[in-house]
């Protein structure tokens, strides 16, 4: 254990393999999430672990630190067998894990969130706390706020900050107490959350401690990052390793082919379902843009100057218009966290509940959304971004679960009394069209995995009759290839079918797969692109918000 | 196999009920030394011995049914409503005024039980209120208020509705208009049409929950208020609506109770039917027929314990404590630890909640 | 006179404190207990049975804690261990405890227990601050319990506040999965914070029979577990804030016996009624819960 210490300090052993993974496998159930993979890190680089979602990169890094066991294979870390029973042990061993989802507690302060870590124990002072936070931060050349303030008040940035500072100053087990540095540190989606201006901070952060000798895992599905920070790059694709290299050798094009394979049959550009240009998008106040083609078929929906803060009072959208006509569909593409569920809330009609200052108007056949009942008897189908929270209820059934939108549950139940057999009769069908599995009605819908309840609520949405507009929220997300491509397949027959159908995804794929008119939605603001259909690396710059006018 | 483990399954809380009752009973008159055979045998013949007995039981079991139906309504619609015997009292206290300070009157029954809906659903309000706008949890608050309704009913039978002679703490007997119709005087006096009336409120409730849309639209609201919003349901109105049921149902148990039973208002008037309510509703697995069987074994229970208390001399109040196990046993079995142990065992599937069956 | 009634007040605030400061700790930690009630009662009955048999009030203080400790622990295991609904445990240990020590207490000390009275706590004068003229001889002069309570309230609030082992405490409500990520035994800690406020409960219901009543009728808590319960809730959990409500609640109860006392014919009931409606209005307040544990009364299980 010590000596992975030491070639953790030790910058001129750059290149020794730190982590070295085998053959390694893992099955959950009938799904094998890795097949034989083999994956090495080396001291004082940076490697990114590149994939889609579901390819088995989490996995991979959970097999290493430890929250899973390979069922196969070799894991080795510092040239010994290495299998532990816990995160612990592995920290312990010098495997460092920044986790998606911040493990801070949000009641504390930055220093008393150090001092659980370091398992501190008897009386705390805090101003000696606050100091040893900042010696600490200064160790590792991390800038972080002040110690003495509660995690809950930080930026996203700041606690992520704090967060690689907890991982990088040890854990409760080290005998002395003292802080020691990981042999390796593994973060997960570290940009999903970020700004632009904080990712910068980060890659710098991560580039010190490359060049101090820690072997630096990034597992992400970002091109642009690899090609940026990483000095190799391992591309995992349906739990195999399909590319492992320096990434020097790679550019955008050849990354992102590796990514999605070959086999994966790129489904026809649908043609022009979106005849001519029906989105006016703009970012500055008050100019929406004139249409002269459709002119005759008047929007299904129309946002108009939508500006809201969330509760800290943070402007999270900005004079957001755009219409929609029947037989449109626009691709909101953006980074996650740049006003998208927000809108969609919007659009949904409950901005209300959860947004202030909400201004603007949202308008279906030119009738104003100010509630939900409205939109929904307007015809709105609505896949929300947080399918778990927003989109089931779970401890109901998933028959129950199907007729969870106020028009559904009036049909089936004009009077007040459902029908129950035919409300189950119906179930069976959606669920089996859908592939809901286990296709039971009676079962619980939070008894589901996360992509089983995507399904469910895909099929209520937008199994039924054909709606008037589609809000959609990263519709594939957590789906497998198969059940990927028919979902956009069929937002793009609703399309074509007449609805007027808005998408939102933080994937570039699918932006480019769903074939309509693209907009890109960054930091609460609606971007036009050059053209209706722009170029991915234009739409690439707009999400990470290069080439935007101050 | 399914079917018979299916039955197995149901039948479990109840054998381990009636296990843990007469357990409890032999223990508590060993240790008093008395001779736990003959315990046992007074509160199994206490409670089932004869059709005076069994009118007994109905009669006790129809607080318990009304409380029951307004646990199971609340827990059901996603609402921890402690405060059934608050919502009880509230109920008593209103038909208590309305039966000793107004009439006599034709109706005067139907009034009191009106006024015992009313009390119990604005009983249940503030609990909605501070849910809805302050998101504060109905735990504590519907506890808090159970107590302010005891103390209400206290100070009313010491205060403004004490009795003209001023001897005890209690109301003057009801108007007789204000009592409720007896079922069969001839064979019991005691049988009045409330044990109906509650037991068609509970298939009401069930029924309503079950069966219609704004059943599913009050159990979606409760459940997970984010989910019914983004549906167009009007999730305020429905939770508001859950509550103030809850609390109606658990109100009318205590006017039926004054009305049909005690005839006066006093400050024991509920033995805390509002917590055994709990016990009652998830022993039936909050649906409506083993909610009324759960009724029926505390009623008979109750019945039991008393022939007990008056035969062997073991108290009666052992049978509260038979409540509390039963319902810490059947905590415990629904806990995902034992249940998947169970479904290992094949006594089990997985299943909603909402509607299985 | 005012002084002698801030005395009732704090013999009377006593065992709502003790219990209070308890529940504060578990709801810190995560955990609601509303089965402390029942705990308390528990401990009463052990306090009467012990104290009764050994002739001398100490051995009562001591079983009411083990009892207090024992009941807890049970509440633990269905609630922490096995993850049963915290409410219905807590539900299901009150009335456990109201028909057990009902029914126990009936086979024990018979039909009206009137022949039951019990060695009480003596007061002790404290050294200095009892010579205090006027103040002293009445506020310093109290049993042990009382300034046992008194002084785990600053030993309280800077155990949560300064302590490594607090900041445990308050990840636990937070945040127990962070708690976990670091690898601390999320359950098992629960379980000893749980036994501690067991057994400060057990006290609390010592302090009720060995004190205030020197004596133990069925259901002698009447309520006080709750009213602990909303103590917590009004103080906003913090442990000064539990001394204010408890201190509340003891002058409360003081001015409704002085009142029964005297022939003034005021509703005491609305004394009574009165630490549930501060506690009402307290929460009717914006902000009214704002620091209330995050992850209170959800049961925890690992992934």
């Amino acid at each position: 254990m010590s000596d992975v210490r030491e070639t953790a300090a030790r910058a001129d052993e750059s290149g020794r393999p730190v982590l070295e993974m085998r053959g390694v496998r893992k099955r959950f159930g009938a799904v094998v999430a890795l097949d034989g993979v083999d994956f090495t890190a080396r001291a004082g680089e940076i490697h990114a672990l590149l994939g889609e979602n579901g390819a088995g990169k989490s996995t991979l890094m959970q097999v290493a630190s430890g929250l899973y066991s390979a069922d196969a294979g070799e894991v080795r870390l510092g040239g010994r067998d290495a299998r532990w029973g816990s995160a612990v042990e592995a920290r312990a061993a010098g495997i460092a894990m920044v986790h998606q989802h911040f493990m801070l507690v949000p009641t504390l302060t930055v220093a008393e969130n150090l001092a659980l870590a370091l398992g501190r124990r008897g009386w705390l002072d805090p101003a000696r706390l606050a100091e040893e936070t900042r010696a600490f931060a200064d160790a590792f050349r991390i800038s972080i706020a002040d110690p003495g303030r509660r995690v809950e008040e930080l930026s996203v940035g700041d606690r992520q900050r704090v967060e690689i500072l907890k991982a990088l100053v040890g854990d409760r087990l080290a005998p002395d107490g003292r802080p020691h540095p990981p042999a390796l540190l593994v973060l997960d989606e570290p940009t999903a959350v970020l700004v632009p201006d904080e990712v910068d901070v980060l890659f710098e952060l991560l580039e010190g401690l490359a060049a101090r000798g820690t072997a630096v895992v990034i597992v992400t599905h970002k091109l642009a990052e690899v090609l940026r920070i990483a000095d190799r790059v391992t591309i995992l694709r349906a739990g195999r390793v399909i590319a492992s290299g320096p990434a020097g050798e790679h550019d955008e094009r050849s990354l992102a082919a590796a990514m999605v394979g070959t086999n994966r049959d790129r489904l026809p550009v649908a043609g022009s379902t979106t005849a001519g240009d029906g989105v006016a998008a703009t970012g500055a106040r008050g100019a929406t843009g004139a249409t002269a083609a459709g002119a005759a078929n008047p929007p299904a929906l129309r946002v108009d100057a939508v500006s809201a803060r969330d509760a800290r009072g943070a402007v999270v959208l900005d004079d957001v218009s755009f219409e929609v006509r029947p037989g449109e569909l626009l691709v909101v593409a953006g980074v996650e966290g740049n006003g998208q569920g927000e809108l969609v809330s919007v659009l949904a009609g409950i901005g209300r509940d959860r947004l202030r200052d909400l201004r603007g108007c949202v308008e279906i056949d030119g009738r104003p959304v100010a509630r939900a009942s409205d939109a929904r008897g307007a015809g709105l189908a609505v896949v929300p971004a947080d399918r778990g929270r927003e989109g089931l209820v779970h401890e109901l059934s998933l028959w129950e679960n199907l007729l969870l939108a106020e028009p559904l549950l009036d049909r089936a139940a004009p009077r007040g009394w459902i029908d129950r057999d035919r409300a189950m009769k119906a179930a069976a069908g959606r669920i089996a069209e859908f592939g809901v599995q286990p296709a039971d009605p009676l079962r619980a819908a939070g008894a589901l995995s996360g992509g089983n309840q995507q399904r469910l609520v895909l099929a209520r949405e937008l199994g039924g009759e054909l709606p008037r507009v589609v809000v959609a929220a990263n519709p594939s997300r957590g789906l497998d290839l198969a059940a990927t491509a028919s979902v956009r397949a069929r937002l793009r027959t609703l399309a074509e079918a007449g609805a007027a159908v808005v998408v939102f995804s933080s994937d570039l794929d699918e932006v480019e797969e769903l074939a309509g008119t693209v907009a890109v939605l960054f930091r609460g603001r609606l971007l036009r692109a050059s053209a209706p259909r722009p170029a991915r690396d234009e739409i690439g710059r707009l999400m990470a918000g290069l080439g935007v006018a101050a | 196999m399914n079917r018979l483990s299916a039955l197995v399954l149901r039948l479990l809380p109840a054998a381990l009920a009636v296990a843990v009752a007469l357990g409890l009973a032999a223990i508590v008159a060993a240790v008093g030394g008395h001779a736990p055979g003959r315990a046992v045998g007074a509160l199994v013949s206490g409670s089932l011995g004869s059709a005076e007995n069994v009118a007994d039981v109905l009669v006790r079991a129809t607080p318990l049914v009304l409380t029951g139906a307004a646990v199971m309504l609340a827990f059901r619609s996603g609402i921890f409503n402690i405060g059934a015997e608050g919502q009880f009292l509230a109920g008593a206290l209103a038909a208590g005024v309305v039966g000793t300070k107004t009439g006599p009157f034709p109706g005067q029954a139907l009034v009191a039980l009106l006024s015992g809906v009313l009390a119990g659903a604005a009983w249940a309000s503030l609990p909605a209120l501070l849910r809805i706008r302050r998101g504060v949890s109905e735990v504590i608050t519907t506890i808090l208020l159970n107590f302010v309704a005891l103390y209400l009913v206290s100070f009313a039978v010491n205060g403004p509705l004490q009795e003209q002679s001023r001897t005890y703490p209690q109301s003057d007997a009801l108007a007789s208009t204000a009592d409720l119709w007896r079922l069969a005087p001839s064979i019991d006096d005691r049988l009045h049409v409330g044990v109906l009336l509650a037991l068609l409120v509970a298939i009401a409730a069930g029924a309503l929950l079950s069966r219609t849309s704004l059943g599913l639209r009050l159990r979606s609201a409760g459940l997970n208020a984010d989910a019914a919003r983004l549906a167009g349901f009007p999730v305020v109105r429905d939770l508001a609506l859950a509550f103030a049921l809850s609390g109606a149902i658990a109100g009318l148990g205590g006017a039926v109770e004054l009305c049909g039973v005690t005839h006066r208002l006093y400050e024991k008037l509920s033995p805390g039917y509002g917590y055994t309510a709990i016990a009652v509703a998830l022993l039936g697995g909050l649906r409506v027929p083993g909610m009324v069987a759960g009724a029926l074994f505390f009623a008979a229970l109750g019945a039991g314990a008393s022939s007990m208390e008056r035969t062997v001399g073991v108290s009666a109040v052992l049978a509260v404590a038979v409540q509390g196990a039963t319902l810490l046993a059947v905590a415990v079995l629904g806990t995902p630890a034992v249940a998947r142990r169970l479904e290992r065992a094949g006594l089990r599937r997985p299943a909603a909640t909402g509607e299985t069956s | 006179m005012i002084v002698e009634f801030l005395a009732a007040g704090l013999a009377l605030g006593t065992p709502i404190l003790l219990a209070a400061l308890g529940e504060l700790l578990v709801e810190r930690s995560g955990v609601l207990d509303i089965g402390l009630e029942g705990t308390m009662l528990v401990g009463a009955f052990a306090a009467a049975v012990a104290a009764q048999q050994a002739g001398t009030p100490l051995p009562g203080v001591l079983a009411a804690a083990a009892a207090g400790v024992a009941v807890a622990v049970l509440f633990g295991t269905a609630a922490v261990l096995l993850g049963a609904d915290q409410i219905i445990v807590g539900t299901a240990i009150n009335l456990l405890a109201l028909g057990g020590t009902g029914a126990l207490y009936r086979e024990v000390y018979g039909e009206t227990g009137t022949s039951l009275v019990l060695p009480t706590l003596p007061r002790i004068e404290l050294p200095v601050l009892s010579k205090l003229p006027v103040v002293g001889p009445v506020l310093f002069s109290q049993h042990a319990l009382v300034y046992l309570a008194l002084l785990l309230v600053p030993v309280m609030a800077f155990f949560l506040a300064r302590t490594g082992l607090g900041l445990r405490v308050r990840a636990l409500g937070d945040h127990p999965r962070a708690a976990e990520s670091l690898g601390l035994p999320v359950r098992r800690d629960r379980m000893i914070v749980l036994a501690v406020a067991g057994a400060l409960a057990g006290l609390a219901g010592a302090a009720l029979s060995l004190a205030s009543a020197g004596s133990f009728v069925e259901g002698v808590t009447a309520g006080r577990g709750f009213v602990a319960l909303a103590v917590v809730v009004f103080g906003r959990w913090s442990p000064w804030g539990v001394l204010a409500g408890s201190l509340l609640f003891g002058v409360a109860s003081a001015l409704q016996f002085q009142f029964q006392a005297t022939a003034i014919r005021l509703p005491y009931q609305l004394f009574l009624m009165l630490p549930y409606v501060l506690t009402l209005l307290a929460l009717l307040l914006p902000r009214g819960l704002a620091r209330a544990p995050l992850a209170l009364g959800a049961s925890y299980e690992r992934d």
